[in-house]
Order: structure tokens, then C-alpha cells, then sequence
């Protein structure tokens, strides 16, 4: 495969074919009579690297496996097939024990703050607990200096009148930085962040994005920003890449990607976010099926062909890889 | 737990009357238990009055088959009733809170062994077994707490496992889990804490269950013969023919009501307290 | 903006809730009109009152809750003053609602023709084979095929089920149609074709259509016009088209400020401080004052009316000129 994975070791993140697969576990009555027991590929066979530094967003709907993304490079689920290399260190092959070191330079923001924080602790617990996990202060005192540095770093200030409260009493937007200070109290160097404002009113959200921007200006982070949303992807991110069906369709730089798609579920995508009125006008040379399942399609055939415009006898018999068009740009298209 | 958790379910219970009668019948009779031997007008050992004498003011039940005061009997009785059942619920508990957590956390074939233990447990007629049982072991207390925790963990345990299922699956135990914490960091700050409630709840329960299985175990001789609980009051009752006899009303009637009430209140607190710990059951009403 | 020949009028309509703390005032006096044939746009955040404007213009709303005042003029008859029973009546048949999360109001042990057919006949004296027939041609006016009539909500996906809800609430040809967050939670492409479809009804049926949403960019770029509301109050009215280039009402500017754009320059978005007000105990005058950046005591005291500017916009602000509202009279 041609892939994007001329792996040089200055990637801090190397995903390498990467793929989950989860089997619909079913009792014996269910697999002696259903018919749908197919196994979901979720993520299948994706590959992309991320700098030191670097943001990337990864786009795409729900059910793409954007989120299983996600929690495979954090080794929450364990991959089906493929290589998760950071820092040069293959995550894959390592066991619970080995990954604890690796995880505290691994963080997650979750999408849901009101989910995400344990409703029966303090905010100062809250962020406290991977110090805790972790064993990186040296006593109470240590600790509660820790919290309060990361707390006004996030702005949760003042601290004293923060600390004490419990996740019920904060606002969306400061529970979403309560979560967000637990994952940067570890100094991580990798930020992992799932729609992280999609829970969020719309007043508060440019103030977390801001945060985050800043937070990873100053710390040198490097981030997985993953959205549907493709002018929050462009906000937050260097780079952009378009997953569809558990496969990258296309990656390339924000604005290269933005103004040039090629692929045609990228151009549909950026046409639905541009403008409603010209994307119905202009509907059926964009995308044929709008509203479809995801289909579980055979091995060995683009994914997106029942819904392209396009008509290609090759779609339906081989599974396009991802070709450079340009500088940093790659499409997974047999039009290309 | 925390206080301001700890407050809200406090909160919600009150509003619940059924769960208010039952505390109070809960209350009256830890009452009763502590200040026994202040209470009694007898010791319930010592022989105070003649057999079989009718209720008088001096001996407000009568006096049994060797002239021992049937209300101090009562009394003390009400110790080891309740006493016998708590210990052997709260380990039944222990027991059946640690295999929940245990099969649901790990998930499994740790978890199919667990639960096909639970399943055998679950359809062995108890009763039967238990007879076997507490025959094989001899009466006494000890033995009779081991048999009752050995059938009552099972359930609790269905019920701990449920919920620490749905929990894991939580975003702050998910969101524990990527911060590299340990599978005891997560159990002991995450899932345990967030299942005592619901396993206060289900104790409760089970001490409902173990009392009337003490009672039933007790009355058909089963029990421990020198330690007088009320299902031994029953057994004598039975034994010297006082159903038979005008004196059921005295010998009989009270320990029956004693143990229907008992077992009331820590049914309606049981409930109640697991309506106020599982949201899912509170909108029911 | 002109009420003049419109279809729905509402005028100074406040719904409260009564619960134990107090009394929730989730919709105060708000005045809107809306004509054949227009889509408005009502934007705000959660917990802003959009839902419950909703409600109460369809007279749902259920204990604690209370519609306290106003009327709801709908095509000449108030609505105050209809019976439960009427309303019933005129609920699906002048006035229908999309709810939010529209695919879980569909009934799942009952297949989807037959709870369109229901739902006509309930409405209307029609045989049961008329009503069939219209069945089909709605479900494929909404882009599905007849056949499927006799299929179960689960076996449709969420966006075809969300048509399905659609198809339902146009059942019986309603003048009015409200869309509360109705595609929200789907994907952008169904939301695009569910969208899309509204859209193609409303101008071949010259039905109203309000669109409840929290989506800024999204109502400005599909509706006619466009009504901000803030802790239960109308803050700004005005035309869709132009409007993210001047917004006059501080809260309308902090929105549009605060969504990234997926073209052109880049601008760092602003959020707007503070939160969201108690409706319990909202502040004294301007609701917004708090978060306010142009703040001047007057805000703190007297509560601005909704005044039309210059341009023929509405705005709830004492100084609406300064923010390119009644100035413009100069201009």
C-alpha cells in the first residue's frame, strides 16, 4: 500500500492500518436464526500520523468510527489489526502494565463533561485523581498547589471558590474545563479530543476552543480533534482528515483540503456546511443516497460507491488507496 | 460517598412514606434490641411463675411450660431474631457485593463462571437444602447464619453485577480508565462507592429474607434450642400443644405479629431505599 | 415583519412554570407574527424558552406550567380562548409539530402507515381507503417508497424514520408547521435532505414554517427571518439575509461572533461571559446586562422594549442605534 506511512521516526503519532472489528456476540438461538450476524468493521484499516505540535482533525459522521478511533489509540478497546506507534513505542504489543507510563502522556476530553465527571466528587478530587493515579506529587500539599496552578492555567478562578464544589454545581462550560484540566494536570504531550463542545451552549463553546488552542500553543501538544463539524475542525486544526465508513477518504492541510476537495464526499461534506440553499440546488450532482444506513458492503469495494454521483465500473470491485494529489494531500479515490 | 450525595438520597427518602414507616418500625425495634435487659420485666431463663399461667398484671403474656415470663422472653428474643438475621444478611452482602462487582467489572468468562454459580444457587429449593443443612451441622447460631448467607448472597449479587455493568460503561469510568488508573483505583473510587448504596439497599432486603428463614427454620426445630428467638417461642408453642389450647392467643399471636412486623419494616425500608439509590424506579411511582 | 395579512400572530404571550422554588418565567410577553409561505427562524440557546414558545403556540403545555397571559391569533381566531377540546380539533389539522427527537415519538409496535392513517382519520371523516391513499402519496412526497407503508419504525433509519414524522405531521395539510430542534442529532447529509424537504413543502404548500434551533449559521442560512430570544424574551427580529454581517442586539453579536467560519478570514471567536440567567429571579432590567460588554447603569434599571429600527428590524436594546440600528435613520 502506497499509504501516507513513509514512517519517519519525527511523527509523535504513526497509526498504521489500523482496524476494529467488533463481533456481534450472540447466544445460540439469535445465530441459528438472524440473518444480520455480520461482524462491524468500525474502523477499517486507517492509517495517518500526527506531529509533535500538531493538530489534526478528523471529520466525519456519527457511526464512522471516529469515537472507536479514538479509544483505540488510547487502548481503551483493543485493535483488531495494526499498529498504534507513539514516540517510537508500538502500543499495540503492550500490556496493561507497560501502557500505565505511556497513558499519562496520552489524555482524552470526552464529549459529554456532564458524563464524564463523577458526579460524587469534588472538582479538586477530580483533578487530583491522575496525580493520584500516577503517584507524581510528593504529599497533600504538593497536590493541592498542582490543582490550583492547572485550575487558574484553566481558568477556573478563583480557585478556593471552585475546589470544593461538586460537578452538578458548575456550568457545562466550567465542567468541560474541570475535564479538561484532569487531562493536562498530567502534562501530557498527546491531546485527544472528542467533540468536546458538542454538549456545550453555543455562548460558552468559543471559550473552551480557545483554551484548547492556547493550552496547546503553550504545552506544545499535540492534538486529535475529532468533530463533524468542518469550520470547528478548520478553527482547531492544522491538518484535516475526512473519514467515512471507517476509512479516510481524504487528509490534506486545512485550507488546501477546504478550497480543493477532491474526494466527493469531502465536496458534498464542505457543500452541506457552506451553504443549504446551493448544496439542495445542486444535490444531485453531489451525492446520489443521502440518508443510508451504514451499510456493511463486501470486502474489497469503495465504500462510498452506492451514494456517489459518479459512475465507475472499478468502485464496486476494488477498494481505492490513498493517493498523494499534492503536497501533504492524499484521496482515496479511483477518479483521482 | 459523598455528604452532598449522601444528603439528596436523604432527601428523597423522606418524601416517601412508606420508607418513614418502615424506619420507624426499624427504630422502635433497634430500641427494643439495645435495652433489653432494661426493658424485660424478667430474665427470660429464670423460671418467675408457675406453667402455663394465663396474662395477669404480673406477668403481662402469661408464663410458658416451665413458668418463664413470655413477654421477657419476647423481648430478648426479638436479639436474636433480628441480631441472627443482620449478621447473616450483611455477610450474605459481603459475599454477594464482592462476586457482583467482581463478575461485572471483569466481564468474561470470569463472569459466565460467577453467574452460573448464582443460577445454582438461584433454583436450589431452598428450603429443603436448608433443612439438609442446618441437619448435617447441628443447631447453633453459627450454623445457622452459614446456612442463611450460603442462600442468600445469590440475588444481591444479580442485582450489584446489573448495575456495575451499566457503570462501566460510564464516561467518569471510562474517563478513570484512559487516565491509566488501576483496575483497584477504579473499583475502589468509582464502582464500589457508586454500588454501597444500592447493596445498603439490597441488605436491608436481605434481612427481611433471613429473618423470616430464621423463623421458619427455628419453628421447625431446626434452630438453636437454647438460644430463644422467636421462631423457638413457636416451636415450644407448637410443642406443647398451644394452638390447641386458649393460649395461642398469648404464646402464639404476639411472636407471629412481632415477626410480621419486623419483617415489614425492613421490607418498606428496603424499598424505599432502593427507589430513593435507583432513579429508574423512582418515576414508577 | 408586517402583521398585516399574517398567519399566526402572537402578542405578549408569557408561559410560566410554578414549581417549588418558584415561578419559572420561561416565555415573557413575546410579540411575533409570522405570513404564509415565511420560515422564521427562532434561535436560542437551552433553556432560553424556544421549546416552550413552541409549545404554547400549539397550547401543549402541561402542569406546572401555565400559559399566564397574551393571545395567540392563528388565521383570525385566538387560540386563549379555545377549549381543550377544540384545540384538539385544530392541533395536526392547522398547526403541526415535528418534536425534537421526532424518529422516538413514532410508535414501535405499530407499522407506520397505520399510524398515519390514524392519525388522518382522528382528524378528518375519511374512509379508511382515502386515508391509505393519502398516506402513500405523503410518505412519497417525503421521499419514501409506498410500498414501505407497512414496514416498523425499526426498520427504517433515523432519518427516514425522522420523514416519516414528518409525512405524519403534514398529514392533514397544517398552515402552520413548528420544527423543534427536528434534526438535531442527525447527520449533517439526512439533516441536509430532511431540511431540504421542509423547505420544498413550505414553498409549494405556502405553509408557515417556525424552525426551533440552537444552529445560528444553519437558520440564517435557510430561513426568511429570524428571532433571537433570550431568557424567555424576544431580543431581535429581523431578516435572515445580511444579518451575520450586522447584528444589532449585543447577545445576536456575541453569537455571531462566536461560530468559526468555514470560509474566509479567519477571526478568533469570542464566547460571551457569564451564563445564562435564573429564570427564577432574572436581573432587573435588561436580562442580558450582566454578560453585557456596553453595559451602562440605565441596563441595570429599565428593561428595553422591542422598537423597530431604522431598517425595519426589532430590537430590544437601549442602545440599538449605536450598534447599527436606529442610526442608520441618519445614514
Amino acid at each position: 500500500m502506497s499509504n501516507p506511512k513513509a514512517v519517519t521516526h519525527d511523527h509523535l503519532v504513526d497509526v498504521i492500518d489500523l482496524k476494529k472489528v467488533f463481533e456481534t456476540r450472540s447466544g445460540m438461538l439469535t445465530r441459528a436464526f438472524s440473518r444480520d450476524r455480520q461482524p462491524v468493521r468500525a474502523v477499517d484499516g486507517i492509517t495517518f500520523h500526527i506531529d509533535a505540535g500538531e493538530g489534526l482533525g478528523l471529520i466525519g459522521e456519527s457511526g464512522c468510527g471516529k469515537t472507536t478511533t479514538a479509544m483505540l489509540l488510547l487502548r481503551l478497546i483493543d485493535p483488531t489489526a495494526g499498529q498504534i506507534l507513539f514516540d517510537g513505542l508500538d502500543l499495540t504489543s503492550m500490556n496493561t502494565r507497560e501502557l500505565r507510563p505511556v497513558r499519562r502522556r496520552i489524555q482524552m476530553v470526552f464529549q459529554d463533561p456532564y458524563e464524564s465527571l463523577n458526579p460524587g466528587k469534588t472538582v479538586s478530587s477530580l483533578i487530583g485523581e491522575p496525580l493520584v493515579v500516577h503517584r507524581l506529587t510528593s504529599g497533600r500539599r504538593d497536590r493541592e498547589s498542582r490543582i490550583a496552578e492547572i485550575m487558574e492555567q484553566i481558568g477556573l478562578v478563583p480557585t478556593e471558590e471552585y475546589l470544593k464544589r461538586f460537578p452538578h454545581q458548575l456550568s457545562g462550560g466550567q465542567r468541560q474545563r474541570a475535564a479538561i484540566a484532569r487531562a493536562l494536570v498530567l502534562e501530557p504531550v498527546f491531546l485527544i479530543a472528542d467533540e468536546p463542545t458538542s454538549m456545550l451552549d453555543v455562548s460558552v463553546r468559543a471559550g473552551i476552543l480557545n483554551l484548547l488552542q492556547g493550552l496547546r500553543d503553550e504545552m506544545h501538544l499535540a492534538s486529535l480533534f475529532i468533530t463533524h463539524d468542518l469550520a470547528l475542525a478548520r478553527y482547531m486544526c492544522e491538518r484535516i482528515a475526512v473519514l467515512y465508513n471507517g476509512k479516510i477518504v481524504e487528509t490534506g492541510e486545512r485550507e488546501e483540503l477546504l478550497t480543493n476537495p477532491i474526494h466527493p464526499y469531502t465536496r458534498a461534506l464542505i457543500a452541506v456546511a457552506s451553504s443549504l440553499s446551493d448544496f439542495w440546488a445542486r444535490k444531485q450532482e453531489m451525492i446520489t443516497e443521502l440518508d443510508t444506513d451504514w451499510i456493511q458492503l463486501p470486502e474489497g469495494c469503495c465504500r462510498f460507491h452506492p451514494r456517489c454521483p459518479h459512475e465507475h465500473g472499478d468502485c464496486e470491485n476494488r477498494e481505492p488507496d490513498l493517493v498523494e494529489v499534492g503536497p501533504k494531500h492524499w484521496v482515496a479515490c479511483h477518479r483521482t | 460517598m459523598s455528604t452532598s450525595r449522601l444528603r439528596e438520597i436523604l432527601k428523597t427518602f423522606r418524601r416517601n412514606p412508606l420508607g418513614v414507616v418502615g424506619v420507624s418500625i426499624l427504630c422502635a425495634f433497634l430500641f427494643v434490641t439495645v435495652f433489653a435487659d432494661v426493658i424485660s420485666p424478667y430474665d427470660p431463663y429464670e423460671r418467675v411463675g408457675k406453667p402455663f399461667e394465663k396474662p395477669s398484671t404480673t406477668h403481662l403474656l402469661g408464663t410458658n411450660d416451665i413458668g418463664q415470663d413470655l413477654l421477657s422472653e419476647m423481648i430478648h428474643g426479638a436479639r436474636i431474631s433480628l441480631g441472627l438475621g443482620f449478621v447473616a444478611a450483611t455477610i450474605a452482602m459481603t459475599i454477594g457485593t464482592v462476586v457482583g462487582v467482581v463478575a461485572g467489572y471483569a466481564g468474561g468468562i470470569v463472569d459466565t463462571i460467577l453467574m452460573r454459580m448464582v443460577d445454582i444457587v438461584l433454583v436450589i429449593p431452598f428450603l429443603p437444602l436448608m433443612i439438609l443443612l442446618a441437619a448435617l451441622l447441628g443447631p447453633s447460631f453459627w450454623n445457622l447464619v452459614l446456612v442463611l448467607s450460603v442462600i442468600i448472597w445469590a440475588r444481591p449479587a444479580r442485582v450489584i453485577r446489573a448495575q456495575v455493568l451499566s457503570l462501566k460503561e460510564r464516561g467518569h469510568v471510562v474517563a478513570a480508565r484512559s487516565t491509566g488508573g488501576t483496575v483497584a483505583h477504579i473499583l475502589f473510587h468509582h464502582v464500589i462507592p457508586a454500588v454501597l448504596p444500592l447493596s445498603l439497599a439490597q441488605l436491608i432486603l436481605a434481612t427481611r429474607t433471613t429473618i423470616l428463614i430464621e423463623a421458619s427454620l427455628s419453628f421447625l426445630g431446626l434452630g438453636d434450642p437454647i438460644s430463644k428467638s422467636w421462631g423457638t417461642i413457636l416451636y415450644y408453642a407448637q410443642a406443647r400443644s398451644a394452638f390447641l389450647t386458649g393460649a395461642w392467643l398469648w404464646w402464639i399471636l404476639p411472636p407471629g405479629l412481632l415477626i410480621s412486623a419486623a419483617v415489614l419494616g425492613f421490607a418498606f425500608t428496603g424499598y424505599a431505599l432502593e427507589e430513593t439509590v435507583n432513579p429508574r424506579l423512582r418515576g414508577r411511582r | 415583519m408586517t402583521e398585516i395579512g399574517a398567519l399566526l400572530k402572537l402578542r405578549d404571550v408569557s408561559t410560566s412554570f410554578f414549581i417549588d422554588q418558584g415561578e419559572v418565567k420561561a416565555v415573557s410577553d413575546v410579540s411575533l407574527a409570522v405570513r404564509r409561505g415565511e420560515m422564521i427562524g427562532l434561535v436560542g440557546e437551552s433553556g432560553c424558552g424556544k421549546t416552550t414558545l413552541g409549545l404554547s403556540i400549539m397550547k401543549l403545555i402541561d402542569a406546572p406550567g401555565r400559559i399566564i397571559g397574551g393571545e395567540i391569533w392563528l388565521n383570525g381566531v385566538d387560540l386563549m380562548q379555545k377549549t381543550e377540546k377544540e384545540m384538539r380539533r385544530i392541533r395536526w389539522k392547522d398547526v403541526a409539530l415535528i418534536p425534537q427527537s421526532a424518529m422516538n415519538a413514532l410508535n414501535p409496535v405499530f407499522k407506520i402507515g397505520q399510524q398515519i392513517v390514524e392519525s388522518i382519520r382522528a382528524h378528518e371523516r375519511v374512509t379508511t381507503k382515502a386515508a391509505w391513499s393519502r398516506t402513500k402519496e405523503l410518505l412519497d412526497m417525503v421521499g419514501i417508497k409506498a410500498e414501505r407503508v407497512r414496514d416498523y419504525p425499526h426498520e427504517f433509519s433515523g432519518g427516514m424514520k425522522q420523514r416519516v414524522s414528518i409525512a405524519m405531521a403534514l398529514a392533514c395539510s397544517p398552515e402552520l408547521l413548528l420544527s423543534d430542534e427536528s434534526t438535531t442529532g442527525l447527520d449533517v447529509m439526512t439533516e441536509a435532505q430532511v431540511l431540504g424537504l421542509i423547505n420544498e413543502l413550505q414553498s409549494s404548500l405556502r405553509m408557515a414554517v417556525i424552525l426551533i434551533s440552537h444552529d445560528l449559521p444553519l437558520v440564517l442560512d435557510i430561513s426568511d427571518s429570524l428571532a433571537i430570544i433570550y431568557a424567555g424574551k424576544l431580543v431581535e427580529l429581523a431578516e435572515a439575509k445580511g444579518f451575520a454581517a450586522r447584528p444589532v442586539h449585543p447577545y445576536s453579536q456575541g453569537l455571531i461572533h462566536s461560530i468559526p467560519r468555514i470560509h474566509g478570514e479567519q477571526e478568533t471567536c469570542e464566547s460571551i461571559p457569564g451564563s445564562p440567567p435564573d429564570l427564577i429571579h432574572p436581573p432587573e432590567g435588561c436580562k442580558f446586562h450582566p454578560r453585557c460588554a456596553f453595559a451602562e447603569p440605565v441596563c441595570g434599571e429599565d428593561e428595553p422594549e422591542l422598537l423597530e429600527q431604522a431598517d425595519g428590524r426589532l430590537a430590544a436594546c437601549h442602545f440599538a442605534e449605536r450598534f447599527g440600528g436606529r442610526g442608520d435613520v441618519q445614514s
